[in-house]
C-alpha cells in the first residue's frame, strides 16, 4: 500500500466546493496534487489535469451519471472513484456497473479515502505492467515465429546435434531430403555410414566451441547424391557449456557439377593438345607438298601431300569428336544393332584379359534378343570399363582360389539389360555412393575417375539406368538397363533426365 | 657446300615436312626419330644446326641436349627446338629460338638463315 503518493495528480468533482477543498486538504497531505472542479467544469479539467485518478462526490444522482458516462468515454483509462450518499448501496453499485472503479459511502473518512486511491493506483499499475508484458510477450512471439521461419525456410539444411551426434532439431529443408530423423544419428542419416565420418565438424566443434567447415557427399532419402558445404557452430546453455552444435549444409552440387565438367574439359584439352599441335603440323607438312606438287606440276607429289592431309585431317576429326563429347555437345550416334553381336563384341574385348590372369569368363544370354537402338561406340566403351573394373575386383581380390567375371545380356520386348557380376573383393557403400562422380577413383594411380562417370553419362543419354548391388568380400553385380527403343522426350527433356539420374544412382545392398 | 640441318623428331608426318622445306632452301638435312639415336647421327653427319623436338618416346629433348653441350666437339651446335609443348622456351634457354608447332615457315627459315646462313 501506498504510505504517501510522490505528486499524483487528481481531480476532485464536487457540487459542494466546500467539501471539495475539504477533501483536496487531505489528499494534499498524501502527497496527491488534486484539483477541484464542479460538474460543469469537470470535463475541461480532467482534459487539462489529465490525471490517471478522479473523484466524484454525488449530490444529484442524475447529474452525477452524466459526469461520470462523459469522463468514461472521453478518458477511458482515468480511475473513477465515486462518493455516494450514506447508504445508496445500490446506486454505487450503479455507478460501479458503469464503469467507478470504486465507491464510498459520504461522510467519507480520510482512511477510506486513502485506501481507495492506494487501490485504484495498485490497480493501475498492475494493468499497466501487465500491458508492458503483453506488449514484450508479442514482440517474443513475432520473433519466435521469426526464428523459427528463418530456420525452416533458409535454403540449407540444418540440423541441431548433441553429444552423440544424434539430432535433436531439424529444418524443413532437412526433414524435406533426409526425412523425420529426430533421434537418429547425423552420419547414419547423411552418409549411410555406421561409424562417424573422419574429420567431423561437429565433433571438432564440441571439442574447441569454435566453426568449422567441411565439404561432403551426402545421399537423400531418394537416394539423390548432393555434395554440400558443412558450417558447424556451438549451442551454449546458460553456463557457457556447449550442450549442442548446429550443422548447417549448403548444397553445392551445381557448381560442383560445373566445376567438374570445366575441370575435365580443362584436364582433356591439356592432353589431347600436344597431339593435335603435331597433327596440325604434319597437316601444314602435307599442305606444303600439294601446294610444291602444283606449283611444279608434278602429280606424284601433289598426291603425296593430299594422301597426307587427308589422313592429318581425320585424324584431326576424330580429337574434335571426342571433345564435342566431352563439351556435351555430341549427340548420341544411335544405330540399330544386333543385341548378340553386339554383346559378342563387348565381351571379346574383355575376355583377353580375365583369361591372361586365370578369371573364369562367362558370357550367357537370356530372353529376347533381336535388335536394339543404341550408340554402338559409347555404350560398349561403358561396358567395356565396368568389365574391365569387374576383372580389376578379382585380380585384387586375394581371399579367393577361383574368380569369375560373369556377362550376362537378357532381354525383354521393351528392355536389354546388361548385367556384369564377379566374386572379387566388392565395393563399400560410401563407394558406391561416390563412385560415379568425376575423378572419383578407387585405383589410385591406375585409374583416371573418367571411366564409371562416363559410363553413367551414356547410359543416361540412352534412357538408361545402372544399378550396382555389392558385398565387401563377396562380389559385386553391375546392372545397365537399355531400353531397346531410344525415348527421344527422355533424353530431351532436362526434367526428366535429372529423374533418371537420380534413379539411377539408388544402390541396393 | 650446302649447310646441314639435323631434324631430330620422332613425328615421320613432321620430320618429312621439314625435310621438304629445308630441301627447298638449299639446306642439305638428316634425321633422328629420337633423342636416344641422336648423338651418334650427329657424330656421323656433324650437322650445322638441330632442331629438336622436346616430348619423344624414349629419350626426351632436353636430355640429348644437355648431352650434346657436354660434348666437346659438337657441343657449340646451335639447336633450335620446334615442339608441341607449350611454354618450351623454358625447357632449353641456350637454344637459338624456339618454335610451337604448328610454326611459322617463314619465320623457321628466317632465324636458320641468321644462325647459319
Amino acid at each position: 500500500m501506498h504510505d504517501f503518493v510522490v505528486s499524483e495528480p487528481l481531480v476532485i468533482i464536487a457540487q459542494d466546493a466546500g467539501h471539495g477543498k475539504v477533501l483536496a486538504r487531505i489528499l494534499t497531505e498524501h502527497g496527491y496534487q488534486p484539483a477541484n472542479a464542479d460538474y460543469g467544469d469537470a470535463l475541461a479539467t480532467v482534459g487539462v489535469v489529465r490525471p490517471r485518478l478522479v473523484v466524484l462526490g454525488i449530490c444529484d444522482c442524475m447529474q452525477g451519471h452524466e459526469v461520470a458516462q462523459k469522463i468514461h468515454s472521453a478518458f477511458p483509462e482515468v480511475r473513477l472513484i465515486v462518493l455516494v450518499p450514506e447508504g445508496e448501496y445500490r446506486m454505487g453499485l450503479d455507478f460501479l456497473e458503469e464503469g467507478a472503479s470504486d465507491f464510498l459511502f459520504k461522510p467519507v473518512s480520510e482512511r477510506a479515502l486513502r485506501v481507495a486511491l492506494d487501490r485504484a493506483l495498485n490497480a493501475l499499475e498492475v494493468k499497466e505492467e501487465n500491458e508492458v508484458l503483453k506488449a514484450k510477450n508479442k514482440i517474443l512471439e513475432s520473433s519466435q515465429q521469426l526464428c523459427r521461419q528463418l530456420f525452416d525456410e533458409v535454403p540449407c539444411y540444418i540440423s541441431v546435434q548433441n553429444k552423440d551426434r544424434r539430432i535433436v532439431r531439424s529444418n524443413r529443408q532437412f526433414k524435406l531430403d533426409f526425412g523425420a530423423c529426430l533421434g537418429e544419428r547425423c552420419y547414419e542419416v547423411y552418409k549411410h555410414r555406421t561409424h562417424p565420418c573422419p574429420n567431423c565438424p561437429v565433433e571438432q566443434t564440441f571439442n574447441d566451441g569454435l566453426m568449422h567447415q567441411t565439404e561432403e557427399v551426402v545421399t537423400t532419402r531418394t537416394g539423390q547424391q548432393k555434395v554440400v558445404l558443412t558450417l558447424s557452430a556451438p549451442l551454449r546453455d546458460e553456463n557457457g557449456e556447449i550442450t549442442e552444435v548446429m550443422e548447417l549444409a549448403t548444397d553445392i552440387s551445381q557448381i560442383r557439377e560445373l566445376q567438374d565438367r570445366l575441370t575435365s574439359l580443362g584436364l582433356f584439352i591439356g592432353s589431347i593438345s600436344h597431339g593435335v599441335r603435331g597433327m596440325l603440323t604434319a597437316l601444314d607438312g602435307g599442305l606444303y607438298r600439294l601446294e610444291k606438287g602444283i606449283a611444279n606440276q608434278d602429280l606424284s607429289m601433289a598426291a603425296d601431300g593430299m594422301e597426307r592431309v587427308k589422313v592429318m585431317i581425320s585424324r584431326i576429326r576424330n580429337s574434335v569428336l571426342e571433345m564435342l563429347y566431352y563439351s556435351k555437345d555430341r549427340d548420341p550416334n544411335i544405330q540399330t544393332v544386333d543385341v548378340q553381336s553386339f554383346g559378342d563384341g563387348v565381351a571379346n574385348f574383355v575376355e583377353p584379359k580375365a583369361t591372361k590372369h586365370d578369371i573364369r569368363f562367362q558370357k550367357e544370354f537370356h530372353g529376347v534378343l533381336g535388335q536394339m537402338d543404341l550408340d554402338p561406340e559409347t555404350i560398349s566403351a561403358g561396358l567395356v570399363n565396368i568389365l574391365e573394373n569387374a576383372v580389376d575386383a578379382c585380380i585384387e581380390d586375394e581371399s579367393k582360389e577361383r574368380h569369375f567375371v560373369a556377362f550376362i545380356v537378357e532381354g525383354t520386348h521393351e528392355r536389354v539389360s546388361f548385367i556384369i557380376r564377379d566374386n572379387g573383393m566388392g565395393i563399400d557403400r560410401a563407394t558406391q555412393e561416390k563412385m560415379f562422380s568425376l575423378f572419383f577413383s578407387s585405383k589410385g594411380s591406375k585409374g583416371t575417375g573418367l571411366g564409371l562417370y562416363i559410363a553413367n553419362d551414356v547410359v543416361h543419354q540412352h534412357g538408361g539406368t545402372i544399378s550396382v548391388d555389392s558385398k565387401v568380400g563377396q562380389g559385386t553385380e553391375f546392372r545397365v538397363e537399355l531400353p531397346r527403343k531410344r525415348v527421344r522426350s527422355l533424353q530431351q527433356a532436362d526434367g526428366m533426365q535429372e529423374d533418371s539420374l537420380h534413379s539411377a544412382h539408388t544402390s541396393q545392398v | 657446300m650446302a649447310k646441314k640441318i639435323m631434324i631430330i623428331d620422332d613425328d615421320p608426318n613432321i620430320v618429312t615436312y621439314l625435310e621438304d622445306i629445308f630441301h627447298d632452301a638449299g639446306y642439305a638435312t638428316c634425321k633422328a626419330m629420337d633423342g636416344a639415336d641422336a648423338l651418334a647421327v650427329v657424330n656421323q653427319e656433324k650437322p650445322d644446326l638441330i632442331t629438336l623436338d622436346l616430348e619423344m618416346p624414349k629419350e626426351w629433348g632436353p636430355r640429348f641436349y644437355r648431352e650434346l653441350s657436354q660434348d666437346k666437339v659438337h657441343g657449340s651446335i646451335p639447336v633450335i627446338v620446334i615442339s608441341g609443348l607449350a611454354g618450351n622456351k623454358y625447357a632449353i634457354q641456350k637454344a637459338v629460338a624456339s618454335f610451337t608447332k604448328p610454326f611459322d615457315r617463314a619465320e623457321l627459315l628466317k632465324v636458320i638463315k641468321e644462325t647459319i646462313g
